[in-house]
């Protein structure tokens, strides 16, 4: 066998070992090395690992992923959920409209999934319990609405994407991952509604005991919160800041928010999230770090060409290939996070995106969506883990609703496959390079 | 984190990193608007300081065994081969992490013979370089004390 053939087959099996991913992409990528090259080059680890992470436009990672756990920790998606509450009062689906709406707009502040799902869960679910969900719907919606957070700028999975493509604008990554965002959105709203009408949960009368809520002070309270994505969408559209510059000015404002003006951080919070970003950082960044050794294997051996040769050659048709690779990444994001697949799967699928001349903004969007699905199907849905967790249910008694939000987000991202203009329309009215 | 074990002075040395960087980068936007400069000099350090970050912060999620992989197997295997697929995962992560050592060591060692300078201050090069050996080595630490407490049974699978 040829040394493209056990590097991929280390891979995979050091994957269904359990060993973690960015080792198992180090530890391939030197078995290619060993076998196919020569072990001197295996030299390539210690420059390689330097070279992978020490790169400017990263530093908004871990920027972006303190912001999220600031914005989250400062109290602010139970105020967005109350005005969200006030405004839309109570109605058949109510609640579910809430924490749709709130997911993505806490979407808009971080850049990763999972920790929203856990703060809108967290405040959200005794709620909709209390009202009548059932917890597996709940939990369920939580976790397929937060997933968006992948689309909705500001995105790390999209900053990643910048990186790995080249010439790729990540400013018209982030202006076209809008509204297909806001579709999924919609998409997943639409069931929710039709079911909670159907089984009549949350009535048209307020429950016992609970609270007014007047539009008014709770939109007060939310005002902070609500100005986060508009300081760093605007900021972002004016040119005022490049990426890591708005990550920064949104983790300076989340701490004055958080700190003056809700009050529920304290300066010692405050460290102990920085310890947490850094660690989070660290899991996400090691990938990065060790994919570049992967990548550099493959590429010196030729295995991404082939593969890519091989794809290509697989049909001429672009439609049905197209559908083929979203399979592939549908079942890829079942197993694996959206930052490992885009470095795994995106050397080999740029000649074949070339060849085929598919727009890589429009595509690196379609892959995020994919990717945004598989983050709530199970078997491994770290959205969903996430927000059973909180429920206290098993994760097999989400099933067939995860199932109905699969085939709901599925139909958001047929419709930007077939219209493309959804997803780049703004960036080409916001004059970035498409 | 609560019921984890902890790597104190890694996530020390990540936070620390963190808020550096954070400040570099906030100094940066604010006296480009007043003064109209950037000094682009400080990217060399801001970037460095994400390595550190990066490696200090993966060595506190390996001692608490939160890197992300696939949990399947070992999830379906009976006691007796879960032992043994454990120390599996632990000699490959091992492998890596004694490689990155190894070469990270010898390149910070090249840098210092050769004695060349940052580009952008003017640094010595191996300021910056030898901070990736000693940090792998810190994880490779780690991982023994994850794998031991992973056998003894003190640290859970369960995400």
């Amino acid at each position: 066998m040829s040394p493209d053939v056990w590097m991929i087959l280390a891979f995979a099996g050091l994957l269904i070992a359990g060993v973690p991913v960015a080792f198992s992409l180090a530890l391939s990528g030197a078995v290619g090395i060993v076998l196919g090259l020569s072990p001197d080059m295996l030299a390539t680890l210690g420059t390689n690992t330097y070279n992978s992470i020490a790169k400017y436009p990263l530093i908004a990672i871990p920027l972006f992923i303190l912001t999220g756990l600031i914005f989250e920790r400062s109290g602010v998606a139970l105020r967005l959920v109350r005005f969200a509450q006030a405004l839309i009062g109570p109605r058949h689906g109510g609640l579910a409209l809430v924490a749709v709406l709130v997911c993505m707009i806490m979407g808009g502040m971080s850049g990763s999934g999972p920790a929203d799902a856990a703060a809108v869960a967290m405040v959200m679910l005794p709620s909709m319990t209390k009202a009548g969900y059932p917890k597996p719907f709940s939990a369920t919606l939580i976790a397929a609405s937060a997933s968006t957070a992948i689309l909705i700028p500001p995105s790390v999975a999209l900053i990643l994407y910048s990186i790995v493509v080249p010439g790729v604008d990540l400013r018209a990554l982030f202006a076209a991952g809008l509204f297909p965002g806001i579709l999924a959105g919609i998409a997943l709203l639409v069931p929710a509604m039709i079911v909670s009408k159907r089984y009549g949960w949350e009535g048209g009368i307020p429950l016992e005991g609970a609270e007014q809520l007047s539009v008014r002070t709770t939109f007060k309270q939310a005002i902070p919160a609500l100005f986060a994505p508009v300081l760093i969408l605007g900021g972002l559209r004016s040119g005022l800041f490049t990426p890591t510059e708005a990550a920064v000015v949104a983790v300076a404002y989340g701490a004055i928010v958080g700190l003056f003006l809700t009050r529920e951080l304290s300066l010692r919070d405050l460290w102990e999230l920085l310890g947490e970003a850094a660690i989070i950082s660290g899991v996400v960044m090691l990938i990065i770090a060790l994919a570049g050794i992967f990548a550099w294997a493959g590429t010196m051996l030729g295995t991404f060409r082939h593969l890519a040769e091989w794809i290509i050659s697989l049909t001429d048709n672009g439609v049905v290939l197209l559908v083929l690779v979203m399979l592939a990444v549908l079942v890829a994001g079942m197993l694996l996070d959206a930052i490992s697949i885009y470095l795994i799967m995106m050397p080999i699928l740029i000649p074949v995106m070339q060849h085929f001349e598919w727009n890589p903004v429009w595509f690196g969007i379609l892959l995020a969506m994919n990717i945004a699905i598989g983050q709530f199907t199970p078997p491994v849905a770290v959205n969903l883990m996430v927000t059973t967790e909180v429920a206290k249910i098993r994760l097999e008694q989400t099933l067939g609703w995860a199932l109905l939000f699969v085939v709901a987000m599925g139909c958001a991202l047929a419709l930007v496959a077939l219209f493309p203009a959804i997803a780049l329309w703004l960036p080409t009215v916001l004059g970035y390079n498409v | 984190m609560k019921g984890f074990p902890d790597a104190r002075p890694e996530r020390w040395l990540g936070a620390l990193a963190l808020i550096i960087i954070a400040l570099i980068s906030l100094g940066n936007v604010i006296t480009r608007y007043l003064t109209g400069g950037s000094f682009s000099f400080t990217e060399e350090f801001s970037v460095f300081l994400l390595v550190v970050l990066t490696f200090a912060g993966a060595s506190v999620a390996l001692r608490r065994n939160r890197h992300i992989r696939i949990g399947f197997l070992e999830r379906a295997l009976p006691p007796k081969y879960r032992r043994a697929l454990i120390v599996f995962q632990a000699l490959c992560g091992a492998i890596v992490l004694a490689l990155i050592t190894w070469y990270g060591g010898k390149l910070a060692w090249q840098e210092y013979q050769w004695e060349s300078l940052s580009p952008g201050l003017g640094l010595p090069q191996w300021w910056y370089l030898v901070w990736l050996p000693v940090l792998s080595a810190a994880m490779l630490w780690r991982l023994c004390q994850q794998t031991v407490d992973r056998l003894t049974g003190r640290l859970t699978d369960e995400p």
